[in-house]
């Protein structure tokens, strides 16, 4: 077990952007997609969306577990609130609502509306996914939080962010050797047992251990960060970040995308579609 | 006798060195325990995912204050979803939801500190705390009406809400007192 | 006369605010520009505390009752903020993964200069000479969590010449770090201090230390100063039993003493013995964790009644050995049997029962509010019948050697010292009455003399078939042990008896281990002594053996007439 922010788009043509870039282009594409309603509206930019995932170089294999699971989720989430909101949420009117099948035993109705809107909820997901996935992968260790600072955030944030990252694998690692140390006292981590009490309880032979030792090692950490100057005063950052005229076409590309949204949505021309063939 | 700065005596929304690293650490912790999560479905339940990992939340929150509290919701939950690949992106209003429970159950914590003399009510309330932070902090996640506009209030409600309250406050109220009573006799040692 | 010490610590006494006792009592001394101060002492002797005063945490960031004064370059620490000690003094404190606080090495160096707002350009310019002084470039393109415990603790120390110190101090920067990381480290503080930067280094290794040319050394006991001056003079005081020290110097004092006990007897219990099949065994084991080989193909027995210990680098691959034995780590290919029987199908639960596991670090398990329940943890999990706890605590507790602490039943574990936590780790594996012992790093972090009593208590324990141990420190192995097994790259290069295997010099520096006095000595008495004595048992009989000679002379003398 690794948890760790592996850089896998390492020399990807998004890896040698300014890493704020990435950080700004998934903000400002989410700000514009969510005016975005209409299903065919959000295929087409699914589509972009993919375009600019692949350009983070990204490779298969290391992400496909994550895509799975995301994938599911989106189902499962999306399929419950088609159930429950029926398509009222699209403003289609009750009235003219077409069941499609009732599912017991509640008899809640699976409606053409609510598909429709399921649809679209999936792709919208699904586009924000695509553009996330760089961040977390194509930023190179160690230039989150100067890009982050250089993005307005605070000097203190900024090296929170850095140190949590820092901790990550580290943790994790002790995370597995607590894991393995009360194993060996015959402590079964999967066991299924007990009600939901005495299962949340069985989580403190892991949970105190790896908590409570790594808050009392924190008074080395934040002596060593006290030995070398850290907190008081003015701060600078070594690692230099210089926002290229490509960097510059990206960041524009992406706020005319939120720009053509916002227009759409407020001209009403992106309005919850109802896709034709269930009808 | 030298008077000399002490973190802990700073004023419990200013951010020290010892607030940063504790942050770090408890987002850390949380992203991780996110990533390799001992969570179980509530029996009868569909959809009430229990989360013990939630209580550490609310222990950070409670133990060490506001600021901790709220970074280590925040921030932990925006680089667990990273790390599970749930871009965070999708659901920055769940990670502000986490750090706001968190914030609250800091603000709760600096509000009991008097109240509770033994380490054993001081779990009491650390658990009283836990839980109100979670019933308010998580009406935040309302604002996924404005991030999934097909999503009706009605939907949250049912789907999210209700059943998020009730996986993680019965989380807090059991984890974090288990955390609180391990830690309080460390930090008699750590004392400086 | 020249110009004023770079330190002064003038009749210090230093008392923490929450304890009853001073840390340090009056202590006094000075410190020159290029000198290397070596500080020793027992656990709890004030060592750390003295770091802490040289480099401003006291009184800055720890608060007590504080008399006296620390100078640094003529300026008193108290009137010095700690971000103009920074400047001054360098820290390397004794865990690096958790003094390491960027992701990246570029980052962690930068750390230092970036908190005083010194100019990119100018940090660059620094980090270069710092890379190539620490002799690191070919670690600047990694990330910290690729960095082993040496290369962590010398990317630690770089991070702390950024700021171009006057003054170094490292607090027991060698635990953990195998002998060859230890000698490296060590070469980089002394060349320090030839460049004119003063160093203090507190090392509970005295002989390893010594590879750092120390020019005098401190030694502290009870927070007041035992000794301070040269070399020599502090060997002419010094306790063999509190602090390791060189062979040599231990035969001599106790030639001088004439140590009148018998060499310390292993009782028959654990004397290699075989005939059953072996507790257990290896078959062309390979293993590894996501996709990464570490075991290649290890094939070993171990017997039901051996002393075995196992040495090698960092990263060979010793701890994931023995996680593959008990089934923590799958193993991809080959065969473990324990007892005759392959471990195929058996839970790790089980086969606890007949090892009882002892990991590095005891405070990774610690969890329950009293230390009776963190003992019965173990037999609650397996079931085991609930009359028979009373006597198990006590037995547990007792083998131990923690049965005297004022009412230790009921105090929370993780408030023990680290020595105790240690011996509770080793009482928690005891509760499950095990055959056979594990200990991973049992000296780690404890004092010489914490160390040898623990491993000869280990060795006493009634009803103990066996004890398998790894470990960095050479000596402990050489001396407790039967038999060596030699791990390097994950395949096993050396396995016999100690005498044995310490014959091939070159294979035995090769596996990053250090060639020791008392090596040397037993090399040197093999035929005498039959087996590998710890440093007291053989001066013991050396001088024994040169008493009886001169006896014998004076006899021969007599008869002449
Ligand atoms: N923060 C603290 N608060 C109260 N007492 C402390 C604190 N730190 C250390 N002490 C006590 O001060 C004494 C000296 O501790 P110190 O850590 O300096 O010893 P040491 O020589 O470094 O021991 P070791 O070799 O185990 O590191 C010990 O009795 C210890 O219990
Ligand atoms: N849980 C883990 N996940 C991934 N890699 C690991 C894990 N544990 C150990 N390793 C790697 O496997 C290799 C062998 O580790 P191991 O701990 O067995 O070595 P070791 O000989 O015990 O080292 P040391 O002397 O430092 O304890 C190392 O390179 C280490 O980085
Ligand atoms: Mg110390
Ligand atoms: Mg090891």
């Amino acid at each position: 077990m690794r948890a760790a922010f592996p850089y896998l788009g390492r020399g990807s043509w998004l890896a040698r952007r300014d890493p704020r870039v990435l950080i700004l282009a998934a903000a400002i594409f989410v700000v514009g997609l969510i005016q975005l309603r209409d299903a065919r509206h959000l295929a087409i930019v699914f589509v972009i969306a993919l375009a600019y995932y692949r350009l983070a170089g990204i490779p298969w294999r290391a992400v496909r577990v994550q895509w799975g699971y995301l994938l599911i989720v989106i189902f499962v989430f999306s399929f419950f609130n088609a159930i429950i909101s029926g398509g009222r949420a699209g403003g289609f009117a009750d009235a003219e609502t077409h069941v499609l099948l009732r599912i017991p035993p509640f008899g809640a109705e699976l409606t053409a509306e609510g598909i429709s809107l399921m649809v679209s909820q999936m792709l919208r997901f699904a586009c924000i996914a695509a553009v996330s996935f760089p961040v977390a992968f194509t930023i190179a260790p160690g230039d989150l939080g100067v890009a982050l600072r250089r993005l307005g955030l605070g000097d203190r944030i900024a090296v929170m962010i850095d140190l949590t990252i820092r901790f990550i694998p580290t943790l994790a690692s002790e995370f597995v050797e607590t894991i393995d140390a009360q194993r060996v006292r015959g402590y079964d981590p999967t066991a299924r047992r007990g009600g939901p009490i005495a299962r949340l309880r069985r989580a403190a032979p892991i949970f105190v251990p790896v908590t409570v030792g790594s808050i009392a090692g924190a008074e080395d950490t934040i002596d060593a960060m006290d030995l070398r100057g850290f907190g008081v005063g003015r701060r600078t950052w070594h690692r230099r970040l210089r926002f290229g005229t490509m960097d510059w076409l990206v960041v524009l590309a992406f706020v005319a995308f939120a720009v053509l949204a916002f227009v759409l949505a407020f001209t009403g021309r992106s309005r919850h579609y109802l896709l034709p063939f269930l009808v | 006798m030298t008077a000399t700065t002490m973190d802990q005596q700073d004023s419990s929304w200013s951010i020290t060195t010892r607030v940063i690293v504790y942050a770090a650490i408890g987002a850390a912790l949380y992203a991780v325990f996110n990533f390799i999560s001992f969570g179980f479905v509530l029996p009868g339940t569909q959809e009430v995912n229990v989360r013990p990992h939630y209580g550490l939340l609310t222990f950070f929150g409670f133990a060490f204050g506001p600021v901790v509290g709220f970074l280590t919701g925040f921030i932990g939950n925006v680089v667990g979803d990273f790390l599970t690949g749930w871009g965070a992106f999708t659901s920055w209003h769940w990670s502000l939801a986490n750090g706001v429970a968190g914030l609250l159950a800091g603000v709760l914590g600096v509000m009991f500190a008097g109240r509770a003399a033994s380490s054993g009510s001081r779990a009491l309330w650390a658990a009283v705390a836990g839980i109100i932070a979670t019933v308010v902090g998580f009406i935040v996640i309302f604002l996924g009406l404005v991030v999934t506009p097909e999503m009706s209030f009605n939907a949250i409600l049912t789907t999210e809400y209700i059943p998020v309250v009730i996986a993680n406050a019965l989380a807090a109220a059991v984890v974090t007192p288990i955390l609180v009573l391990a830690w309080e006799p460390m930090k008699e040692q750590l004392g400086r | 006369m020249a110009d004023p010490p770079l330190v002064e610590v003038d009749d210090l006494t230093f008392r923490y605010r929450r304890a009853t006792e001073p840390a340090l009592r009056n202590v006094s001394l000075r410190i020159e520009p290029g000198e290397v101060l070596l500080v020793a002492g027992p656990s709890g002797c004030g060592k750390s505390t003295l770091i802490r005063a040289l480099n401003g945490l006291i009184p800055h960031a720890y608060r007590g009752a504080l008399s006296g004064s620390v100078r640094v370059a003529g300026r008193s620490t108290t009137e010095l903020r700690l971000r103009e000690l920074a400047r001054l003094v360098g820290t390397v404190l004794q865990d690096p993964r958790k003094q390491l606080v960027a992701s990246t090495i570029r980052g962690e160096l930068a750390f230092g200069p970036e908190n005083l707002a010194i100019p990119p350009d100018e940090i660059d310019a620094t980090m270069a000479a710092v890379v190539a002084q620490a002799g690191i470039d070919h670690l600047v393109q990694r990330t910290t969590d690729e960095l082993s415990g040496g290369e962590s603790q010398q990317v630690a120390i770089a991070g702390a010449l950024m700021l171009e110190p006057r003054l170094v101090v490292l607090d027991e920067p060698l635990a953990n770090l195998d002998p060859l990381a230890a000698q490296r480290l060590l070469g980089l503080v002394r060349a320090l201090a030839d460049s004119g930067t003063a160093v203090v280094i507190v090392e509970h290794r005295v002989e390893d230390a010594l590879q750092a040319e120390p020019d005098r050394v401190l030694y502290l006991d009870d927070g007041a100063t035992r000794y301070l001056g040269s070399l020599d003079g502090f060997f002419g005081i010094a306790d063999p039993l509190q602090v390791k020290l060189p062979f040599d110097i231990v035969l001599a004092r106790t030639r001088a003493i004439g140590w009148g006990t018998e060499p310390f007897r292993r009782p028959d219990g654990t004397v290699a013995a075989d005939g059953d099949p072996p507790r257990l065994e290896w078959r062309d084991v390979e293993a590894g964790y996501d996709g990464r080989q570490v075991l290649r193909g290890v094939s070993s027995r171990l017997g039901r009644r051996e002393v075995v210990a196992v040495l090698g680098p960092n990263g060979s691959g010793k701890t994931t050995l023995f996680k593959a034995a008990i089934g923590l780590v799958p193993h991809t290919a080959g065969e473990v049997l324990v007892d005759g029987r392959s471990i195929a199908g058996r839970g790790v639960a089980d086969l606890a029962t007949v090892f009882g596991y002892v990991f590095q670090n005891p405070s990774q398990m610690l969890f329950a509010p009293t230390v009776r329940d963190e003992l019965l943890f173990g037999p609650r999990n397996l079931g085991r019948d609930e009359g028979t706890f009373d006597a198990l605590v006590a037995t547990s507790l007792q083998r131990v050697g923690l049965e005297d602490e004022a009412d230790v039943q009921r105090r929370p574990p993780m408030t023990l010292s680290f020595g105790q936590q240690k011996r509770l780790g080793l009482a928690v594996a005891l509760a499950l009455e095990p055959r056979t012992l594990v200990l991973d790093e049992p000296s780690a972090g404890q004092d010489h003399r914490s160390a040898t009593a623990f491993m000869t208590e280990v060795e006493r324990i009634a009803g103990l078939e066996s004890v398998y141990f790894v470990t960095h420190d050479v000596d402990l192995a050489l001396t407790y042990a039967d038999r060596i097994l030699l791990l390097r790259d994950g395949s096993i290069v050396a396995d016999g008896a100690p005498l044995d295997v310490i014959r091939d010099r070159d294979r035995w520096i090769a596996c990053n281990l250090r060639v020791t006095s008392l090596m040397d000595a037993n090399g040197e008495w093999a035929d005498r002594t039959g087996r590998f004595l710890g440093g007291e048992e053989l001066a013991t009989v050396i001088a024994g053996l040169d008493a009886r000679q001169r006896g014998v002379d004076h006899h021969g003398g007599e008869a002449s007439t």
